[in-house]
């Protein structure tokens, strides 16, 4: 836990929650988002919605979630990514693949969309599932909830896997719009 | 709500939502699981949609952290403009049951309906001022090209009167819909009143 102190665009103080820290907060480290800069200092006005924004990333991603390995969700979110597309994010959860040692096919195909060609069953099932809520939201169906039952997932594996591919679609969008704060600020 | 809006499938009636799989037993959730589910919403201990989010109850507990912030903090974006975006949001994702609930929100706040009525009827030429079509157009260009948005789209928003802190709330709408639409389409379906 890290807090700190910045100051905004009017040079007003502002005191940063005790949660955020600059060194692992994704966005703002992918985007080089920087204090002083009007995208990070109008971000950081919403200190919670930063926080819960990474609280969430680390939860669906970094901790532990029974029956889920790390690198499988690392892979959901890789395919969302490239669907989106989003390429900072794209390119942080390859690195992260890789720093996984997953093997670099796997991650080539998933990074270009192309999950037809995976070997695993169970994989392709849940990166299946994946490819339809990201690219046709309204297509999901009961049907693919229990296809994914079948295929041996409990209810709280398909719960986070749903919130994993939600949050993405969420966090790729916070990223387009900082990105754009971010070159709008540099111009004007 | 005065008065029942039905086009093209969406609706500012309040529907219900029924999950697809099991949800959790209110009777033997944890004491985590009650307590998230008491600072999610009001009603979450009686809706099949906190219930089934309640599987993972500190995912739950971020997740509502996160939706909280960003439609209920004071300051920024008016909320009934909030509102109107995640309700464009949910009519370009199909959802009818985020609609309803949001349609509902917008009404309460700016007490008028004339936008939502756009909305459902065609969303890409909603809204009743050049502030309100800025809006909706970003909601629509950020739900379905997020890669498209630059500094031309913010400058759009500028030229409308639209300070910075209101275009992040309004970046902070739109993305959390992305989440919520997702979740709701995807975990069960709305439930009608019947006739």
């Amino acid at each position: 836990m890290v807090t700190g102190t910045t100051f905004n665009h009017e040079g007003r103080c502002m005191t940063t929650p005790p949660f955020y820290a600059a060194q692992t907060d994704t966005l703002d480290r992918i985007l080089g988002l920087k204090p002083g800069s009007l995208a990070f200092d109008t971000r950081h006005q919403r200190a919670k919605v930063v926080d819960a924004t990474q609280a969430s990333e680390d939860l669906l991603l970094g901790a532990p979630i029974e029956g889920l390995p790390s690198s499988e969700r690392l892979l959901v979110a890789l395919l969302a990514c490239a669907l989106t597309p989003s390429s900072e994010l794209r390119e942080e959860y390859v690195q992260r693949l890789h720093a996984m040692n997953v093997p670099a096919p796997i991650i080539e195909s998933v990074s270009q969309g192309k999950i037809d060609q995976l070997q695993d069953a169970r994989l392709k099932q849940i990166l299946s599932f994946t490819h339809t809520l990201i690219t046709d939201p309204i297509k999901a169906d009961k049907q693919a909830l229990l296809t994914l039952k079948a295929s041996g997932l409990t209810t709280p594996q398909i719960t986070a896997l749903a919130q994993l591919i939600a949050f993405v679609s969420y966090q790729v969008r916070v990223s387009a719009g900082l990105k754009a704060l971010k070159a709008y600020g540099a111009q004007s | 709500m005065n008065e029942v809006i039905r086009i093209k499938g969406f609706t500012n009636e309040t529907l219900d939502w029924k999950a697809w799989l099991d949800v959790v037993n209110i009777d033997g959730a944890t004491p985590e699981q009650i307590e998230i589910l008491e600072e999610s919403h009001p009603k979450a201990k009686v809706s099949d949609y906190y219930l089934f989010l309640a599987h993972q109850p500190e995912i739950l507990r971020q997740r509502s952290a996160a939706f909280n912030a960003i439609m209920y903090a004071p300051g920024g974006m008016p909320r009934a403009e909030r509102e109107l975006s995640t309700a464009v949001v949910s009519r370009i994702n199909g959802c009818v049951y985020c609609a309803s609930v949001h349609a509902q929100r917008f009404e309460q706040l700016a007490k008028r309906t004339d936008a939502i009525k756009q909305v459902f009827e065609e969303p890409r030429t909603a809204g009743t001022t050049a502030r309100e079509k800025a809006i909706v157009q970003f909601s629509i260009e950020l739900t379905e090209r997020p890669d498209n948005i630059s500094a031309q789209s913010i400058q759009a928003l500028k030229d409308v009167g639209l300070s910075e802190a209101e275009i992040l709330d309004l970046i902070h709408s739109v993305a959390i819909f992305a989440w919520a639409n997702r979740l709701m389409l995807n975990l069960g379906e709305p439930v009608f009143p019947s006739a």
